[in-house]
């Protein structure tokens, strides 16, 4: 660590925290991207303070910065999540979509807005993110999970998001996940309803649960905007339990919800 | 013998959300979901007594069988 470096991390600090402004001079004086400058200040035991109030250790925010998140699917669920993993300051975020902005995505697609009707997810998702959170790496691409990028970024993930909205690409995903032997989230809604489940390797739970019954192309086009915020909550929680390996207990649990009716479950299974 | 059926979200619309309903010995939960006239491609997750099921198991006095439909937008 170049203690010149150091110095002026400390020197800058308020209370152990590391203000935006005080980051961007930091950046600016030794020459580093911003990137570079929070992993730098996360090392030496500060915090930035835009991440004050997510209230945890140093250590702990240092690790969510050094971790990658692989979000297929960039719809209402993975534009949801994809805001939650940056503003918690998950350092690597990865997601895939080809499709673009329509009409129907404004009830519930946080990106989404009457100005990008027929820009592309991915790319808005991106844009978004970066006035968010600049110091986060995103990848994105205009481009289904099932072409060679997407199988060489799974690869060095620390965890994978279902956040599709077809069960042809979810057998795949989970497929794939199996042959890569990585965890991943499940996540489904309908209507008020959701659904989140961590799966394992080894389970092949959406092939034995969903494998033997008939899909329409894409299910459930009645989504709320509600649920899909629900539902990140619900993500959100499992994700930085799974990235702190605090997942203990919750580990196989099936997650339902069903805002209409008020029922919150969580079975073993 | 007695079961106890819990309905989820959609699935309650005209039926019921809990119930107990007396049934032969043997009765398998496929054979409940065709009583209650719910689609088998409609349904995903099944539990029986807080552990996941498929339609072919036979129940048993006092088991309590959980229906979640099938959900899948993103």
């Amino acid at each position: 660590m170049d203690n010149l470096e150091t110095e002026k991390i400390a020197q800058l600090s308020v209370n152990g925290y590391i203000s935006f402004t005080s980051a961007e001079k930091i950046a600016m004086d030794f020459n580093l991207s911003l990137n570079e400058t929070e992993n730098l200040i996360l090392s030496n035991g500060f915090i930035p303070l835009k991440y004050k109030k997510n209230s945890f250790t140093s250590d702990d925010q240092k690790r969510l910065f050094n971790s990658k998140i692989l979000i297929a699917g960039c719809g209402a669920t993975g534009q949801a999540l994809a805001q939650s993993f940056a503003r918690l300051g998950i350092g690597n975020i990865m997601f895939f979509d080809p499709d673009s902005f329509e009409d129907t995505n404004l009830n519930r697609q946080i990106f989404s807005n009457e100005s990008n009707l027929s820009a592309s997810k991915a790319a808005e998702t991106e844009k978004q993110l970066k006035n968010i959170n600049s110091s986060v790496n995103i990848n994105f691409y205009e481009k289904s999970i099932e072409s060679d990028d997407f199988f060489n970024c799974i690869k060095d993930t620390d965890l994978v998001v279902d956040a599709l909205d077809n069960f042809k690409s979810r057998f795949y995903l989970e497929k794939i996940c199996r042959q890569k032997d990585k965890k991943f989230i499940h996540t489904a809604i309908s209507g008020w309803s959701g659904q989140a489940k961590i799966v394992y390797p080894e389970e092949d739970f959406l092939l034995k649960t969903f494998g033997d019954k008939i899909y329409n192309s894409q299910e459930d086009s009645n989504n709320l905007f509600a649920a899909v915020m629900t539902l990140c909550g619900i993500v959100t929680s499992l994700s930085v339990k799974i990235l702190l390996n605090k997942e203990k207990g919750l580990d196989r649990n099936f997650i339902f919800f069903d805002l209409e009716h008020f029922d919150f479950i969580s079975e073993q299974g | 013998m007695n079961i106890t059926v819990k309905l989820f979200a959609q699935f309650r619309k005209n039926r019921f959300n809990i119930k107990e309903m007396a049934v032969p010995e043997g009765t398998a939960v496929s054979d409940i979901l065709n009583m209650l006239e719910i689609d088998y491609d409609k349904t995903g997750v099944i539990f029986v007594n807080g552990k996941r099921s498929g339609v072919d198991n036979i129940l048993a006095e006092n088991d309590s069988l959980s229906v979640f439909p099938k959900i899948g937008g993103g």
